[in-house]
């Protein structure tokens, strides 16, 4: 059970979007979907809800494929960058008519979350600004209650309060009620913390598929006095160094022995986001 | 499948515009209808409202034009595949069209009783109209309102298709084949034919119209001779742009 992705490529015109990318996702786990822009990540995800077909390849989801076996589709929602909504909806029909499409849809919860982001029921939602057109997918897709959400650049447009707000509501909805989310975003930092297992792709390969905590394994942080750190890393594999006045931190690949750290130096968790950089770059 | 929601969306989706569309064609009809007691009208003249139906027609056939992408769009959006969603507007689609169908009728038969007895003016139905006018068959009252709906329903669903394929396959085509078809068409069904028949009277001394017509003429006898062959054309056509739709439909990607 879970979403499988099997050899599945798309080609637009010249570009080649995907190139043969295969993983599988399980239930009920907080994936990251990573990669920069052009990547193939929306392009990806547009695959795996039949909203476009790949060239090669097939989607499966719960074993079923959603190209042929519809009900497939009832499992999973993309909350994805472009609008489906027609052009005279408002907000207040839009969660009505979810309830219709998806009788799992817990529309008192939709106007509680609404409410606490400031969404206005009433409005248009192509007339919603991009944060609260984001508010809305967000709103939408925490409330649908299928076994497997998508979400393509969630956090769009969102000030940073609404976006605490989102990731702590996202947290305890998992927690009552455990789903398969996929995030894809370019806010790393800030989701890294969320996720238990991430995704990354590069110009249309999936670079890997990893338990966060076993990727950051992969390396550690140095901290403390310029000097030291440079002399530290001389020899190592580094990702990248921060430095503010004399304190340096560096971002180093490889184990780690803490016997051999000098005094005067401390040891951190890799950071995901430089890892991401320097996989990616 | 969800096609049962996806149908309830799109029949939702015409519920303002055919609530609207009444809206006017009674005023317009009541309109006209009232001047003929405004007017000075010669002694026994009537004024003949008909075909309210060739309108519909053409209501239908628009709002097909209009009915494909946002219903398509919110469908994937909430998990509707392209079969589910096909025979939601199939099944929405038949389900306008009957009502319209009898609406129509209704209405003419509204029209018919109000003009009946100021005898100003008369109503009649598409299906009259060219009953009266080439099949001349001879029909009770009951006959005539059924065959009237039967007609306008068939009528509706072929035009509805049409508009519904047709919208499908410019939302298909490149933007070069949606120039080419756009321009094309009408360019070709304006000069075409008198190209083909200047060709035709320069070089085959009009061999070619010889064997046209009477093949033109007998398929017209054969689809339009009688109303129960132009109503199995009407069905014939709705089942074949519909067929047209699907095969549009089935790789129809997110645009």
């Amino acid at each position: 059970m879970g979403i499988s992705v099997e050899q599945v490529a798309k080609r637009f015109h010249t570009v080649q979007a995907l190139k043969g990318i295969s993983f599988h996702l399980e239930k009920q786990k907080i994936y990251g979907l990573l990669g920069r822009n052009g990547a193939g990540k929306s392009t990806l995800l547009n695959v795996m809800t039949t909203r476009i077909f790949p060239e090669l390849g097939k989607v499966l989801i719960d074993e079923k494929d959603p190209f042929t076996q519809e009900e497939a589709l009832s499992q999973v929602f993309l909350a994805g960058e472009q609008n489906c909504y027609p052009e005279g909806m408002r907000v207040r029909e839009a969660f009505r008519w979810s309830k219709v499409f998806f009788p799992g849809f817990d529309a008192d919860y939709a106007k509680r979350l609404g409410e606490s982001f400031g969404l206005p029921e009433k409005t248009k939602i192509r007339s919603l600004s991009t944060g609260y057109a984001s508010i809305f997918k967000l709103v939408t897709a925490l409330s649908v209650n299928t076994p497997y959400v998508l979400l393509d650049e969630p956090v769009l447009g969102l000030d940073a309060n609404h976006r605490e707000l989102f990731y702590r509501l996202l947290l305890e909805k998992y927690a009552q009620h455990p789903f398969t989310v996929v995030i894809s975003t370019h806010l790393i930092e800030e989701i890294a913390s969320l996720l238990e297992e991430v995704l990354i792709l590069k110009e249309g390969k999936l670079l890997c598929q990893e338990p966060v905590e076993e990727l950051l394994s992969r390396g550690y942080t140095v901290s403390g006095n310029t000097c030291l750190v440079e002399q530290y890393v001389q020899g190592r594999q580094v990702l990248g160094t921060d430095q503010i006045g004399g304190l340096c931190s560096a971002y180093v690949l490889g184990a780690v022995d803490p016997e051999s750290l000098p005094e005067g130096l401390e040891l951190s968790r890799l950071d995901l986001q430089k890892l991401f950089i320097q996989m990616t770059s | 499948m969800k096609w049962y929601p996806s149908f309830r969306f799109q029949l939702d989706d015409y519920k303002k515009g055919v609530f609207v569309y009444y809206v006017v064609i009674i005023a317009v009809t009541l309109f006209f209808g009232g001047l003929s007691f405004v007017l000075s009208m010669p002694e026994g003249a009537v004024t003949i409202i008909s075909g309210i139906s060739a309108i519909t027609g053409i209501f239908l056939f628009v709002a097909g034009l209009c009915s494909f992408k946002e219903t398509f769009l919110m469908g994937l959006q909430n998990g509707v595949g392209r079969k589910s969603s096909f025979w939601a507007r199939q099944a929405a689609m038949g389900v306008i069209c009957a009502v319209l169908a009898v609406m129509d009728e209704a209405l003419t038969l509204l029209f018919f009783a109000l003009g009946y007895t100021s005898g100003r003016w008369r109503a009649r139905s598409l299906f009259e109209e060219l009953n009266a006018m080439s099949w001349k068959m001879e029909l009770s009252l009951g006959g005539n309102i059924l065959l009237s709906i039967l007609f306008s329903y068939l009528l509706f669903l072929a035009l509805s298709a049409l508009g519904y394929f047709i919208t499908l396959l410019f939302y298909r085509l490149p933007v070069v084949g949606k120039v080419l078809v756009g321009a094309g068409v009408p360019l070709s069904i304006s000069i075409l034919p008198p190209l083909l028949k200047m060709a035709d009277t320069a070089f085959f001394h009009e061999a070619g119209r010889r064997a046209l017509y009477p093949a033109a003429e007998a398929f017209g006898k054969m689809a339009f001779g009688a109303a129960p062959q132009t109503m199995a054309f009407c069905l014939v056509l709705a089942a074949l742009f519909s067929l047209f739709s699907w095969l549009l439909l089935r790789r129809a990607p997110v645009k």
